[in-house]
């Protein structure tokens, strides 16, 4: 089997860093739009369900503006992960305070123990670090937002 | 908590957490209005009336309520709507508390069937939530219960709820008994549950003696432990001591769990005293005649009882009766046993307040 | 200090494994050395050995849910704390707990 990549579960289709959502909800609503749309959940209704689930448990906002929701769902056909940034920011619970504006998605098969969870994982980690935080910000195509969580991993 | 289509008892308690509130807090008001306007039944208005009013509605929605959160914890969102209906169903028919819990699972199994097995074209999609799926099963699990599934439970509740009314008093005693046993045998672990499920079903078609057998057998572990430490002070490791001051006021509110870490030092003696007490108390509420209109509450809830004041006088005797025995049995502790207690993690130290909050623990 | 420790959240998809890697860095940034398994929806990754356990200062447990193996430190000073205060500033939580340990002995 190949050696699988970040570029294996983030699809150009699923980054927009303009996105024209001004609420959470709709955030929440645009991102998992994008997984609808590139076949990756099954079902809007029940991923978006799943996402508040994660979200009563517990704030997804890092601080320094950035926000991971994410889901774990049956709706989801293939466990990948999206990037939405806004232009202005979103109220969202944080660890800590304040808004956030970058939102890094993840949708994870209930089921799933591959692989592509632990490069899931990969991306999570790459946020740890400022500097490329700090260049998400200021990207303007997707293969750069790519790149960037790649180069962290590996 | 919700456990989806395969785990019942989960599905069940998740209902159950659903209901609590509900009739604490409509058997509150019910109770209240009585207590503001002593011939409320008869009143049309006043602050009384309201209150018993409000109640009443809140008591007739105990079913309902619980038959949607079974089927919500089998299958989500989509069981909602039917199950309430259902649930309505079944409190017109009188197949009661039991009868609701499975027209829950009626309803919630349905929902799956109709979501895997009714395709439509993508088009069409958006109506399943809203219309395909709540009417294909409320029809459906309606005429189910009025036809087949509910007859049996209409049956069985008539039948559960006179046989326990017209106990005679040794079948009283027993009765009492037994679920005094259950409501402290594990400090409310599953027996407990089951027989808090039991009473709770009971109570909610119209039997609330056996409610008020379930606040004696959970309050009686705390008070009596709590007796036979001042009785007996040497039987007692300094940590069970500071358990102790905990699990009392715990008790109060009718929360057991407190004195676990005491119970799990010498577990047979102080289950076995606990029960003896529990057993007694349960009988002298069922002869008495307490009951309980309200699931939950402790102490707070006490002066709303059929009879508080036998019911107090039941706690107290069963408290003490617990609280003799475990004295006498109980062994003095010696010096192992205060390093028992050392052998759990102890913290050491805290530090909150800046968000950054942790415990330091030696195990 | 000599650090083990264990990372988990309730999902055990992101949360977890950022809170390992911001503890490493910060141990790292003070000096410390810090080797944190993490129990996530994968399942054990860089599971502790007994050497490691044996030869630790203090076990930090930045969890969010109750993990497998807490037996292991038996005898240890262990602090928990939640995977928030981790992500969120790691480096001054070290400091702190540092300084508790420290006051303790």
């Amino acid at each position: 089997m190949a050696e699988l990549s970040i570029a294996d579960i983030i699809d150009a289709s699923c980054v927009n860093l303009h996105m024209k959502a001004s609420t959470k909800d709709e955030v929440i609503r645009e991102m998992a739009d994008m997984f609808y749309k590139a076949g990756n959940i099954s079902s809007l209704e029940e991923f978006i369900q799943d996402v508040y689930l994660r979200e009563s448990e517990g704030a997804t906002g890092l601080g320094d503006r950035v926000a991971i929701p994410h889901g774990k769902s049956n709706a989801v056909v293939k466990t990948s992960v999206a990037v939405g940034r806004c232009d202005c920011d979103i109220e969202w619970e944080t660890i800590g305070e304040g808004p956030s504006r970058l939102f890094i998605m993840f949708a994870v098969n209930s089921r799933d123990k591959s692989k592509l969870v632990s490069l899931l994982a990969e991306v999570a980690v790459a946020l740890c670090d400022e500097e490329t935080v700090k260049a998400l910000f200021l990207c303007e195509h997707a293969s750069e937002v790519i790149a960037l969580l790649n180069k962290e991993g590996r | 908590m919700k456990g989806g289509a395969g785990n019942i008892k989960k599905n069940i308690l998740t209902a159950i957490s659903y209901m609590i509130p509900l009739v604490v807090a409509a058997g509150l008001c019910m109770a209240l209005g009585q207590v503001v306007d002593s011939d409320v039944r008869n009143s049309s208005a006043g602050l009384g009336y309201y209150l018993y009013k409000a109640g009443g509605y809140g008591m007739n929605l105990v079913v309902p309520v619980i038959t949607a959160g079974v089927a919500y914890a089998v299958s989500d969102k989509p069981g909602i709507a039917p199950g309430l209906i259902v649930g309505f169903v079944c409190t017109e028919i009188k197949a009661g508390f039991i009868g609701g819990i499975v027209g829950g699972f009626l309803v919630g199994y349905l929902v799956l069937a109709v979501r895997k097995y009714v395709k439509l074209p993508k088009s069409m999609q958006g109506l399943m939530p809203v219309m395909v799926i709540p009417v294909i099963v409320t029809a459906l699990s309606c005429v189910l219960m009025y036809t087949i599934v509910g007859i049996p439970f209409v049956w069985l509740q008539e039948a559960l709820t006179g046989w326990i009314t017209n106990l005679q008093t040794g079948s009283k005693i027993v009765f009492g008994a037994v679920l005094g046993v259950m409501a402290c045998f594990d400090f409310g672990g599953p027996v407990n549950k089951t027989m808090s499920t039991f009473v709770n079903g009971l109570m909610i078609d119209g039997v609330i003696g056996p409610e008020s057998i379930k606040f004696a057998g959970s309050m009686i572990p705390p008070f009596g432990i709590a007796i036979a430490c001042l009785i007996a002070r040497n039987k007692f490791t300094r940590a069970e001591k500071e358990a102790l001051k905990a699990a009392v006021p715990m008790g109060f509110c009718m929360i057991t769990e407190g004195v676990i870490p005491i119970a799990a030092r010498d577990l047979v003696r102080v289950v076995f005293s606990c029960c003896c007490g529990s057993a007694v108390a349960g009988a002298l509420c069922m002869i008495w005649g307490t009951g309980s209109p309200i699931p939950h509450g402790g102490m707070l809830t006490v002066p709303l009882f059929d009879k508080p004041l036998m019911f107090c006088i039941a706690l107290a005797i069963g408290s003490v009766i617990t609280g003799v025995i475990l004295a006498v049995l109980k062994k003095p502790v010696t010096e192992e046993d205060e390093a028992y207690d050392d052998m759990g993690a102890d913290v050491l130290g805290m530090s909150s307040g800046d968000g950054l909050d942790f415990v330091i623990e030696k195990h | 200090m000599k650090i083990v420790g264990i990372a988990a959240c309730t999902a055990g998809i992101a949360h977890t494994y950022m809170a390992r890697e911001k503890l490493m860095r910060a141990a790292e940034k003070l000096g410390h050395t810090a080797r944190i398994e993490t129990q996530g929806t994968i399942g054990i990754e860089n599971e502790l050995t007994a050497q490691e356990i044996a030869e630790a200062d203090v076990v930090i447990l930045a969890v969010d849910v109750k993990v497998s193996g807490e037996g292991r430190f038996k005898g240890k000073t262990v602090v928990r704390v939640g995977t928030a205060a981790a992500i969120k500033n790691p480096l001054e939580l070290l400091v702190k707990i540092e300084k508790a340990i420290n006051a303790n002995q």
